[in-house]
């Protein structure tokens, strides 16, 4: 059997029920580049768990499937995975494959940043568009589609949940002031006030976290405030429902004029 | 320097190699006063690095200035003297875009060989007008004792044939003009050994016939020839009367080398070499001095250019600052502090100056044509230090030997760590080395390889490639690309920076639909081209880039031996990609490309091209059957075989992989009789019964198994 299981967005962000499950595995494995958990490394995910854990590289994963597909058909296999195991994965891949080879499959789901957003800002999850990840501008051409989709989704009156790029292998995480950047690097192109100065955006930071921050300001003020360690996000509202008005005043610290201009 | 009234008058010697063009400028250089007459016709003064002296042979281009008064005129003429081996053909055609003029030295006794074809045919393609100059007069009274009719009738035939190059290769509108004629002084004869020389109108002023030369040699009396006829009076009167000034020369060649508007303020400058104009330079030649860095030596078309002046480097998207304007003498560079127009400065503190690169003061100038090669690299050596210490010492001077010689392609293989040198010929990495060592680093070289080229010959497609993370797929097929559409690659006149414009109109020209020729991705510069014939795929501007990546590297990388890929074009017919940019980064989506591509090249009858040799021999007539049957052990073919009363000339294809013991072989079975030279000449198959054998060699070198892949290692179903 395979095992997707979630880690949550902390340290002990894993389920009760992800616990047991991976305890009674035969073998154990963890990913750790989808996604950044504070604190997070594998000796302490040794501890909580009391077991051995392999890490697995994304090459692992994603050109090794075969291998891990074949070894849950013969005994329990888990993977550990940071969030929830298929938001903002690509790990569906494993499911289907397993699933074609008559391997049983068990998911255990855990929090997520999609889920967390809500509570964090206040912003209700009705009201989201589509999420899109901000990734390095590669080889100088900066990925437009970012602007699309937001330009898309305010014009439904929806907001947008910017995730930033991390590259864990390679040491890299997106913050927000870079990617503040290369928003405005692309209003520059693009021109049509999407990221423009005034645009109420909200930046948060470690969700699920103790430490995590959630600060709501001008987009080009929020550029120079201090979100500290990853993982960062941002999210670009919409139309505000009174009830979020007052959430983000209370939970992001929001300059109550911009509010009204919003 | 524009020293007043007259301006300079730019000129190459060009000609085959060892037909004499040193030691003709040694009488140059003498009459100039910047070389003792008596040891002229043997200094080789212009040879005058270490190496070019020990081979009696030039490697590089040497640019010197030198000042005459005729006739109480002052002349100043920039000369740059040529390599004439085959290996260094590329510092030929640099040179060239810096000069108005050229004269083209031929032995008397050898006459128009490959190489004086090149080489002129190359002039006439950048409207530098080439003059002739027949050499080694002596040869024919000493060796070939011929008779003053006889003597006439060879230079008369050599004549003929130098004017029949201008005939095939000049553009209409010169053909009659710059044919030459002795009566007019177009051309000139003499003996650069012997320090004489002369045209018709020295001849006729001085009362000399064909028939007191050969007397004066009989009678042991050449050194009177050198004092009443001096080769350099001979050639300056050539010069002067018919090479243009760069005034009227660049209203000639600056359309032909310049894509600009001529009507526009920095054309009309560059057509009248306007001094007052703005600052346009073509760099021909780059020399990385260890002390100053990179010299940048070029033509100045149009302005001033001073010590100070802010410049665009217009290739390399740079701008710089020229610490010093200098004009080289031979070895030694002179600071003079600012040049004008027609002269052929050389730069110091241009540090991302390349040859090619067109220098300006103004930053959206349009570039000088590119200097198109007429040759590739097809041999390779691999070194490494024998002392790890010298590790970044030997980087840093194959970086300056590549920067100097473009033609030198110098490569790290990731994988196996070692540093990879690829030239013209043996003659070219023989002498890299020799650099090499001369730098104080003691390396370990390995045996010489060829270079092969993967191809296909058939089509096949599409076949699906996939990402790492399932999540993306592409749709390739592949399909021979026509010769025609390689050759315009290879010639550099169709590349990947072209205006979509001017791709879209070759491409039909070749024959192409209007859709394929619209929609071109990328070009290779080893002759592959990647189509986009997709049609609405969702996020394809954002992984374009990827994909143009992934083709690039394929054909970097061919599926059965990792060679360059050659005559392939790629065809993206489809793609499919995930809607969030982090999981269709280029780690996703080139790995997708390549399994794409792999799949369906090995689907397609793939191929191995080898490196096929043009030789050339001149021998004996005793010897030619020898000759025939060296080529012909060789897997070779002789393609034309022609002799006159004295020597045979034949001229034969040899696959390069059998030319390493070419030289041994030939001097043995001809007791060194045979003078020879090897050239490229085009990619062939190699035999079919010998491909396997070749791929499982250089797959064994390179580390790979020895079992190239097969097409269903990349085959995916869904
Ligand atoms: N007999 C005779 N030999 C000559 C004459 N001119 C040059 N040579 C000889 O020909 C050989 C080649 O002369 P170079 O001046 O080096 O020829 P080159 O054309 O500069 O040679 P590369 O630059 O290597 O192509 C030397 O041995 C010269 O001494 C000549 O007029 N008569
Ligand atoms: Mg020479």
């Amino acid at each position: 059997m395979l095992k997707l299981i979630g880690l949550g967005l902390n340290v002990y962000g894993i389920t009760l029920e992800g616990l047991s499950e991976a305890r009674s595995c035969d073998k154990i494995y963890v990913e750790l580049y989808t996604s950044i958990i504070p604190n997070l490394n594998l000796d302490t995910l040794r501890q909580i768990i009391g077991r051995d854990i392999t890490l697995l590289k994304r090459r692992d994963i994603e050109e090794g499937s075969d291998y891990i597909i074949e070894e849950a058909g013969r005994y329990d296999v888990a993977l550990l995975t940071p969030g929830d195991p298929l938001v903002a994965t690509t790990h569906i891949s494993l499911v289907i494959e397993a699933r074609r080879r008559s391997i049983p499959v068990k998911i255990v789901h855990s929090s997520s940043i999609i889920s967390a957003i809500s509570g964090a800002t206040g912003l209700q999850i009705y009201n989201f568009g589509r999420v899109i990840t901000l990734t390095r501008a590669a080889g100088g051409s900066l990925p437009l589609s970012v602007y699309d989709v937001v330009e898309d989704n305010l014009g439904r009156g929806l907001h947008t949940l910017i995730l930033l790029d991390i590259d864990v292998e390679a040491g890299y995480w997106m913050s927000i002031s870079e990617a503040v950047g290369i928003l405005e690097a692309m209003e520059s192109i693009v021109g049509k006030n999407i990221f423009s100065n005034d645009r109420l955006t909200v930046g948060v930071a470690r969700i699920g976290s103790t430490d995590a921050v959630v600060k709501a300001d001008k987009l080009s003020k929020i550029k120079y405030y201090d979100f500290g360690g990853p993982p960062h996000s941002l999210v670009i509202p919409g139309r505000l429902h009174f009830m979020e008005v007052k959430a983000l005043i209370c939970l992001a610290d929001a300059p109550q004029d911009l509010l009204k201009i919003a | 320097m524009k020293g007043g009234s007259s301006p300079p008058e730019d000129i190459g010697i060009i000609a085959h190699v060892d037909h004499g063009k040193t030691t003709m400028t040694d009488s140059l250089l003498a009459a100039a006063g910047l070389l003792s007459p008596t040891v002229a016709g043997k200094a080789l003064a212009l040879d005058y690095m270490e190496e070019e002296q020990k081979r009696q042979m030039t490697i590089k281009a040497a640019n010197i200035s030198l000042y005459y008064e005729l006739e109480g005129k002052p002349y100043i003429i920039n000369l740059i003297d040529t390599p004439g081996h085959i290996d260094f053909t590329g510092k030929v055609t640099r040179s060239l875009r810096a000069i108005d003029g050229a004269i083209v030295v031929v032995d008397a006794v050898e006459g128009v060989m490959t190489q004086t074809e090149t080489v002129t045919r190359q002039a006439l393609e950048e409207r530098v007008r080439p003059l002739l100059y027949i050499n080694k007069i002596d040869r024919l009274i000493n060796e070939l004792k011929l008779e003053p009719n006889a003597i006439q009738e060879t230079l008369m035939n050599i004549i003929k044939d130098f004017n029949n190059l201008i005939e095939i290769y000049a553009e209409p509108e010169f053909r009659s003009s710059w044919k030459v004629n002795p009566a007019l002084n177009q051309v000139a004869f003499g003996s650069a050994r012997d320090r004489w020389g002369l045209t018709l109108d020295i001849a006729m002023k001085k009362g000399v016939k064909f028939s007191d030369i050969v007397e004066a040699y009989r009678r042991g009396r050449s050194e009177e020839l050198a004092r009443d006829l001096p080769l350099h009076e001979a050639i300056l009167e050539m010069v002067i009367r018919h090479i243009p000034n760069p005034i009227d020369a660049q209203k000639i060649r600056i359309p032909k080398i310049w894509r600009g508007d001529l009507d526009s303020p920095v054309g009309k400058a560059m057509l009248s070499c306007d001094d007052d104009g703005p600052v346009v330079m073509c760099i021909s030649n780059i020399t990385v001095d260890p002390h100053a860095g990179v010299v940048a030596t070029g033509r100045l078309f149009s302005g001033t250019i001073s010590e100070g002046s802010e410049v665009y480097l217009v290739g390399a998207r740079r701008k710089g600052r020229v610490q010093q304007v200098c004009i080289y003498m031979g070895p030694r560079r002179e600071i003079v502090g600012s040049l004008s127009a027609g002269n052929i400065p050389a730069l110091l503190g241009l540090d991302d100056a390349r040859a090619g690169e067109t220098i300006s003061s103004i930053q959206d100038v349009v570039p000088f044509e590119m200097v198109r090669y007429v040759t590739e690299p097809v041999i390779t050596v691999a070194i490494e230090p024998k002392y790890s210490r010298d590790l970044p010492k030997l980087v840093d001077i194959l970086r300056r030997l590549s920067i100097e010689d473009p033609n030198l392609v110098t490569h790290i293989d990731q994988e196996s760590g070692e540093y990879l040198i690829s030239g013209l010929g043996q003659v070219h990495i023989e002498i890299a080395l020799t650099l090499i060592q001369k730098a104080g680093i003691e390396i370990i070289v390995s045996k010489p390889t060829i270079i092969y080229r993967e191809t296909i010959r058939g089509s096949a497609g599409p076949f699906m490639g996939k990402s790492p993370n399932k999540h993306n797929r592409v749709f390739i097929s592949t399909e021979p690309l026509e010769p025609e559409v390689i050759d315009k690659i290879m010639s550099g006149e169709l590349h990947d920076e072209l205006d979509r414009r001017m791709k879209t109109k070759i491409l039909r020209d070749a024959g192409w639909s209007a859709e394929d020729a619209r929609n071109v991705l990328a070009i290779d510069q080893h002759g592959c081209i990647l189509v986009d014939r997709t049609k609405g795929v969702q996020y394809l501007n954002e992984a374009i880039d990827y994909i143009v990546s992934g083709f690039l590297s394929a054909m970097d990388d061919g599926p059965l031996c990792r060679e360059y890929v050659r005559g392939v074009k790629v065809i993206l017919n489809h793609a499919e990609l995930h809607s969030d940019p982090a999981h269709r980064g280029p780690a996703q989506i080139i790995p997708a490309v390549r399994q794409a591509i792999y799949a369906a090249m090995l689907s397609a009858n793939p191929a191995l091209l080898e490196p096929i040799m043009r030789i050339e021999v001149k021998t004996p007539l005793d010897m030619v059957g020898n000759v025939i049957r060296i080529i012909t052990g060789k897997r070779g073919q002789v393609v034309s075989l022609t002799q006159d009363a004295y020597l045979a000339r034949i001229i034969g294809e040899i696959p390069a992989a059998e030319t390493f013991d070419l030289a041994e072989v030939m001097r043995s079975t001809t007791s060194g009789k045979a003078f020879w030279s090897l050239s490229f000449s085009r990619w062939a198959p190699v035999p079919a019964s010998m491909q396997k054998a070749i791929v499982t060699e250089i797959r064994t070198r390179k580390g790979l198994t020895p079992e190239p892949p097969k097409a269903e290692d990349f085959i995916v179903k869904e």
